[in-house]
């Protein structure tokens, strides 16, 4: 009677397989549905913060400068999201001076959609987008006393209007 | 014990095992009945749960309405049966939302989210049952091989 195995125990050891297969595809889908709307979240907020940085350069007049570091605004890993699995934030970003808002586009394909926008209101409506340099590295936001002056890479931040 | 005898199982288990068997596939149909119907609505529910997340957010998908940002929850997934549709069980999940009140005394922001909400539960049983997305942006019903579903969106 060496080495032998119960029928009963083969029996469940099949029915356990299937269950917990069944139980890591339903956790699969709810993982993903919750990356997605923290991911959402994430964007919005990003847009809060180039918008918050945009009214205080507007509202502090000539000269007052603010400075996104890549630790607030990290382009690279919202661009790394959207090539590994076609989600994350959609680049550029857009300024949109006649509507004073910036439009944030969510790819939402894994979960049903298509892209879903977000804007966050803002008060100025002459934003203009330089190249960053050595002195104004990305994402810096300037006032020059006429134009409020956002340092970013084209591919990331533009504007319209 | 001798050798021929091993490996052997008692006629008790297999009368157990057919007895098991018959009473399984008697009833199979109704499992799958079930099962199939509490798939959709855990389906329904998901998707209704993320489009009111992100319209809480303040996201909109394509050409829908913009909606101001606030408090936007599912409160309630019903699935009633309401007759038939075709040769198929016709089910309708009326979901229940609660929203602000900037909200609700906006009839173009009520109809915008609902009418994403009901389209997002929607989009998710048509997955759930075909694996796929569907196609068009924005779809009324969704046909499986027994069912019918729609649904009706309603502000608390």
């Amino acid at each position: 009677m060496r080495a032998q195995i119960s029928i009963e125990v083969a029996l469940m050891t099949g029915l356990a397989i299937l269950v917990i297969v069944s139980l890591v595809n339903v956790q699969f889908e709810r993982f993903s549905l919750a990356r997605e709307l923290g991911e959402a979240g994430e964007a919005k907020m990003i847009g809060t913060l180039i918008a918050g940085a945009i009214n205080n350069a507007y509202a502090n007049g000539k000269g007052f400068q603010v400075y996104l570091s890549e630790e607030q605004v990290n382009f690279t890993r919202l661009g790394e999201a959207e090539k590994m699995y076609g989600l994350g934030v959609s680049l550029p970003i857009i300024i949109n001076n006649t509507a004073r808002e910036i439009v944030i586009a969510k790819n939402m394909s894994k979960t049903g959609g298509s892209f879903w926008n977000v804007t966050v209101p803002i008060i100025p409506n002459n934003v203009v987008r330089l190249n960053p340099s050595a002195e104004y590295p990305e994402l810096t936001v300037r006032n020059n006393g006429t134009n409020i002056l956002i340092y970013a890479d084209a591919a990331h931040i533009n504007t319209v209007g | 014990m001798l050798r021929e005898d091993r490996g052997q199982i008692s006629i008790e288990f297999i009368i157990l095992i057919g007895a098991i068997m018959v009473m399984v596939v008697a009833v199979f149909p109704f499992i799958t009945r079930a099962n199939e119907l509490s798939k959709a609505q855990a389906a329904a529910r998901d998707g209704a749960t993320f489009a009111a997340g992100m319209r809480g957010m303040g996201y909109k998908p394509g050409s829908d309405k913009e909606t101001p940002p606030g408090v936007v929850k599912i409160t309630r997934v019903d699935m009633v049966k309401v007759g038939n549709y075709s040769n198929l069980d016709w089910y309708r999940f009326y979901i229940s939302v609660h929203a602000p009140d900037y909200i609700l005394d906006n009839t173009t922001y009520r109809q915008s989210l609902c009418g994403t909400i009901a389209n997002q539960a929607l989009r998710y049983v048509y997955y759930a049952f075909n694996g796929r997305w569907p196609s068009q942006s924005t779809i009324s019903y969704v046909n499986t091989a027994r069912y019918h579903f729609t649904v009706s969106c309603t502000f608390e």
